[in-house]
């Protein structure tokens, strides 16, 4: 069978993991598990209190763009990389056309 | 997985930032050297980045009703090993600290341990014992690449219990948080690369061979 059937099938797999998710919660934030994490420590230990503080916190709306830029920069890389790979293997291909 | 700043005595940062510090000066080094013995890595080595980049920056929501980062750290486990993937982790949890606030300088040892060390380490092993039986390409990656994701958030909740005890109960509940949370999250991430590794072994076997111990394919396509 051929591959490209298989990664539709994994990408599909991957929307419904992710869908279901949202389906299955309806209403739900969806929190971040990092925060979570932070109240489990309150209730482990109502007294503790952070000692050092960011430095620097993004509002909401930056956090989202630099969130986004963190993004980009990832996914211009992995797109360069497979555009690159198109174009190298073009010559062979057309090889392959002639014979 | 980022413990927030501040969240972590000082105790704690000091010795998860004292064991990490091997791993990364081990993985710089390792870096400079795949760059010199071979500059067509660079390219490999852009692209474990990118996918760290990537993946990290993304909050995928989780059949929990809660939602998480997936770790991205699979990839650079598989070509490179530990090391260098501590380093890469270390680019990631820096920008983060820095401009989004997320994890933290003080935790920044802690964070890179589970992350950049501790995911990839267990994910090294179960990559090389799998090789070694001759599992499937795909089956591979995907388990790797989970178990990176996953391990990952088990350390988390580990160093937060040893913080945070009694050390079982506490262990449980940040478990609940995390670990649980991930578990579909890693399964995503596992998919993905699968998908990508098949791609990468078809566009360009010469970078996938010496990893995946193919020989390059000749033309099985239909």
């Amino acid at each position: 069978m051929n591959h490209r059937y298989y990664y539709a099938l994994g990408f599909a797999a991957v929307a419904m993991l992710l869908i279901s998710a949202m389906l299955l919660n309806p209403g739900s934030e969806f929190g971040g598990t990092d925060d979570s994490g932070g109240d489990v420590i309150g209730d482990l230990d109502p007294d503790y209190e952070p000692w050092f503080q960011s430095l620097w916190e993004p509002s909401g709306e930056l956090e989202t763009l630099l969130f986004c830029l963190q993004t980009a920069i990832g996914a211009l890389i992995i797109g360069y990389f497979i555009g690159s790979n198109r174009q190298r293997n073009r010559p062979s291909q057309a090889e392959q056309g002639k014979v | 997985m980022h413990i927030m700043e501040g969240y972590l005595d000082i105790i704690w940062c000091l010795l998860w930032a004292a064991l990490s510090i091997p791993f990364l000066v081990y993985g710089f080094y390792s870096i400079k050297r795949i760059i010199k013995d071979d500059p067509g890595q660079k390219t490999v080595l852009a692209l474990s980045g990118a996918f760290i980049f990537v993946l990290s920056s993304l909050k995928l929501p989780s059949v929990t009703g809660s939602s998480s980062h997936p770790t991205g750290t699979g990839f650079s486990t598989m070509f490179y090993g530990v090391g260098v993937t501590s380093v890469l982790a270390l680019i990631v949890l820096v920008f983060q600290a820095l401009l989004l606030a997320h994890g933290g300088l003080t935790t920044l040892g802690a964070n890179v341990f589970s992350m950049g060390i501790a995911g990839p380490f267990i994910a090294y092993m179960a990559f090389k014992a799998m090789t070694k039986a001759g599992v499937a390409t795909p089956v591979k990656v995907f388990i790797t690449v989970m178990l990176a994701d996953l391990a990952t958030y088990v350390m988390t909740s580990i160093q937060l219990a040893l913080a945070f005890g009694p050390f079982t109960e506490s262990l449980t509940d940040f478990l609940a948080v995390f670990a649980v949370t991930q578990i579909p999250l890693g399964i995503v991430e596992g998919i993905l690369f699968a998908i990508f590794v098949d791609y990468l072994e078809r566009a360009r076997p010469d970078l996938t061979e010496k990893v995946l111990l193919r020989k390059r394919r000749v033309a099985v396509e239909p």
